[in-house]
C-alpha cells in the first residue's frame, strides 16, 4: 500500500470516528448526525487536498446524489494552496507558448494573484493588440490575467483518482459510502478533471457565453487571448470589481444591487431556457460586480448543457413550480428521467403539492427549500434522480442565494414566471406539437359543447 | 326543417365572441394580478398568466403597427443567423491563433534542442 493510500484511509477513518463521536454514536437526531458527518468529510477532503478538493467541489453541486447537508458543507471547501514558485510557472508558460513570459507580455507579475490546487493566476499586460473571438479588440497595454496549470497538478490528480478507484472497490469503503455508485462517480469525476486540465475548454466556453450574452450590456465575460493560450496556459482579459462577499463596499460605490439581482437571475433563466448552456458553479467567488454595475462571470469550470427537448421540459417543470401544479411537475420530470412508479404516484403528488404550498406560496417563494425538499422527497421514495436534474436544481438554488446576497427580498420564481410562461406559449406554435395536440383539443372542445 | 336564418347565425357568432371576450378579459385580469400571494395554483393559474402575457404582447404589437414596424421580426432572424456565422468564423480564427502558437512553441523547442 502506497503512502498516499495510507494517508487517504487514515484521514477518512479519522473523519468517520470524529463524526461518530460528535453524533454521540448515532443518538443525536438525524439532521445533526448528517451535519456532523458532512463537516468531518469536508475537513478530511481539505486536509487530503489534490483530487479531493476537486471531488468536494463536484459533490457541492450534486445534492441529488449526496444530499443537501454534504453538498452544502462542500460549498465551504476552500481550494487555496501556496503558489508554485515563479520559475516553475515560467517554465510551463515557455513550454506551452514557446517563449518566456517576459518576452510574450509587456509585463508579467511574478507574484500570483490567486492560487488553487490545479492552477494559479498571474496578472500581466498585453504587448500586442489582440482581436478576440467576440467583442472589442484588446489593445496593446490591456490588463490581462494568465491562468497556468501548476506543474505536476494533473499527474497528482490523476494518480489520486487511481488510488480512489482502488480504495473505492474495497469492502470498507463500500460500507462507508453505502448507496453511492463510486465507480460511476469517479468516471464522471475523471472526465471533469481531464476537461479542467485543458484550459482551452474553459476558453471556448467563455467565448460562447460572451456570444450568447452579446445583446446584454449588463453581462461581462472576459475576452480570451487565443494567441497566448495553450492547454496549460489561458490568457484572458482582467475583470475588476467586487466579489459578492465584498458587496458592502460595492454598494457604497453606488452599484444598483436590486437591479443586478433581478438581472443576474434573469440572465441565468436565459442560459437555461434560451441558450441551453448554463454556468453551473455560480458560487460568490465566480461572480464579480463591476464598478459600472455589470455582472462579470468568471471560471467556466462546471457548465450544464441542455438539448432543445430538455429545455422545453425544464420550462414545463419550472412553470409547474411557479404555478404550483404538482401534476405538471411530475409529468414533465418523467421526460427528464425522474420516473415515479405508478404505485407511488399518489403519495409523491400529494407530498409535492404540500411542499409547493409550504415553500412557493404565501407571498414569496423559497426555491432552495423547495428544490432540496423535492430532491429529498424523491430520495425518500427511492426514486432515481438523473445527474443533470440535480445539477439544475442546485444551480437554481445557488442563483437564488447569490441574488439574495445582492437583494434579500428578491423572489426568483417571480423572475422565472415570464420566462417559462413565454417559452411554453411559444412551444404551442411548434408544428409537431400542433399535430400532436390539436386532435385531442378538438375532441375536448366538442365534448364540452355537446355535453 | 326550418330555413337557415343568417341573422340568427350572425347573432350567435357575435354572442360567442362576446362571451369569449369576456372570459378572456377576466383571465387576463387574473393573470395580471397573479402573485405568490394571490395565486390559487395549478393549470388555471398558468393559463391566466399566459393570457396576461399575450395581452401584453398584443399591446406591444399595436404599438409596433402604429409605428410602422410590424415586420421587423424577419430582420431579427437574419441578423441572428449572420451573427452565428460570424461567431463560427471568429471561433475558427481563435483556434487557428492558438494552433499557430502551439506550432511556434514546438518550433522554438525543436530549434533550442537542435542548437
Amino acid at each position: 500500500m502506497s503512502a498516499r493510500s495510507r494517508e487517504i484511509i487514515g484521514t477518512l477513518i479519522g473523519a468517520v470516528l470524529r463524526a461518530t463521536v460528535t453524533a454521540r454514536f448515532g443518538l443525536t437526531p438525524a439532521p445533526a448526525r448528517r451535519a456532523a458527518f458532512a463537516l468531518e468529510w469536508r475537513r478530511a477532503f481539505e486536509s487530503l487536498g489534490g483530487a479531493f478538493l476537486k471531488l468536494g467541489q463536484m459533490i457541492s453541486v450534486r445534492p441529488d446524489e449526496f444530499g443537501d447537508e454534504l453538498a452544502g458543507e462542500m460549498e465551504r471547501l476552500r481550494d487555496q494552496v501556496a503558489p508554485a514558485p515563479y520559475e516553475q510557472i515560467a517554465a510551463v508558460v515557455e513550454l506551452g507558448l514557446g517563449a518566456t513570459p517576459e518576452s510574450l507580455f509587456a509585463s508579467f507579475e511574478k507574484e500570483a494573484l490567486a492560487s488553487a490546487s490545479v492552477a494559479q493566476v498571474h496578472a500581466a499586460v498585453l504587448g500586442d493588440a489582440y482581436r478576440p473571438v467576440w467583442g472589442e479588440e484588446l489593445p496593446a497595454g490591456a490588463q490581462v490575467v494568465v491562468k497556468v496549470i501548476r506543474p505536476g497538478a494533473g499527474e497528482a490528480l490523476l494518480a489520486d483518482i487511481v488510488e480512489a478507484r482502488r480504495l473505492g472497490s474495497s469492502p470498507l469503503m463500500h460500507r462507508l459510502l453505502r448507496g453511492i455508485d463510486v465507480a460511476a462517480l469517479l468516471d464522471e469525476f475523471e472526465d471533469s478533471v481531464r476537461r479542467e486540465l485543458d484550459l482551452r475548454v474553459e476558453g471556448r466556453i467563455a467565448d460562447r457565453f460572451a456570444f450568447d450574452f452579446r445583446p446584454d450590456p449588463k453581462i461581462a465575460v472576459p475576452r480570451i487571448v487565443w494567441s497566448l493560450t495553450s492547454p496549460q496556459v489561458l490568457t484572458m482579459e482582467r475583470m475588476y470589481g467586487w466579489r459578492l462577499s465584498e458587496l458592502d463596499e460595492a454598494e457604497l460605490a453606488g452599484v444598483d444591487a436590486h437591479g443586478l439581482a433581478v438581472h443576474g437571475a434573469t440572465a441565468f433563466m436565459r442560459q437555461v431556457m434560451l441558450y441551453g448552456r448554463y454556468h453551473a458553479d455560480l458560487h460568490p467567488s465566480n461572480l464579480f460586480v463591476t464598478p459600472d454595475s455589470r455582472i462579470a462571470y468568471l471560471d467556466f469550470g462546471i457548465v450544464g448543457h441542455l438539448t432543445d427537448a430538455e429545455r422545453g421540459d425544464i420550462a414545463q417543470v419550472l412553470a409547474a413550480f411557479v404555478y404550483r401544479d404538482a401534476d405538471r411537475a411530475l409529468r414533465y420530470s418523467a421526460n427528464l428521467g425522474v420516473h415515479v412508479p405508478p404505485e407511488k404516484i399518489d403519495a409523491v403528488r400529494r407530498e409535492l403539492g404540500e411542499l409547493l404550498d409550504a415553500t412557493m406560496g404565501g407571498g414569496s417563494s423559497d426555491f432552495r427549500h423547495f428544490g432540496f425538499g423535492f430532491l429529498a422527497l424523491l430520495r425518500r421514495h427511492r426514486i432515481a434522480i438523473p445527474g443533470g436534474y440535480g445539477l439544475l436544481v442546485k444551480s437554481l438554488a445557488t442563483v437564488e442565494g447569490v441574488a439574495r446576497r445582492l437583494y434579500p427580498d428578491i423572489d426568483i420564481m417571480e423572475v422565472a414566471r415570464p420566462f417559462v410562461t413565454r417559452m411554453i406559449g411559444e412551444s404551442i406554435g411548434s408544428p409537431r406539437l400542433l399535430q400532436e395536440r390539436l386532435p385531442a383539443a378538438w375532441r375536448a372542445a366538442m365534448r364540452e359543447l355537446l355535453a | 326543417m326550418a330555413g337557415f336564418d343568417p341573422m340568427e347565425f350572425f347573432a350567435l357568432w357575435m354572442f360567442t365572441h362576446e362571451e369569449a371576450d369576456e372570459l378572456m378579459r377576466e383571465a387576463v385580469e387574473r393573470g395580471r394580478t397573479v402573485s405568490g400571494e394571490g395565486m390559487s395554483g395549478g393549470p388555471d393559474a398558468f393559463t391566466d398568466g399566459f393570457m396576461a402575457m399575450v395581452a401584453a404582447e398584443k399591446e406591444r404589437l399595436k404599438e409596433r403597427i402604429a409605428s410602422g414596424g410590424a415586420d421587423v421580426v424577419g430582420a431579427d432572424v437574419s441578423d441572428e443567423r449572420f451573427d452565428e456565422i460570424k461567431f463560427e468564423v471568429a471561433e475558427l480564427r481563435g483556434r487557428l491563433d492558438q494552433m499557430q502558437r502551439t506550432l511556434d512553441a514546438i518550433a522554438a523547442h525543436v530549434g533550442a534542442s537542435g542548437a
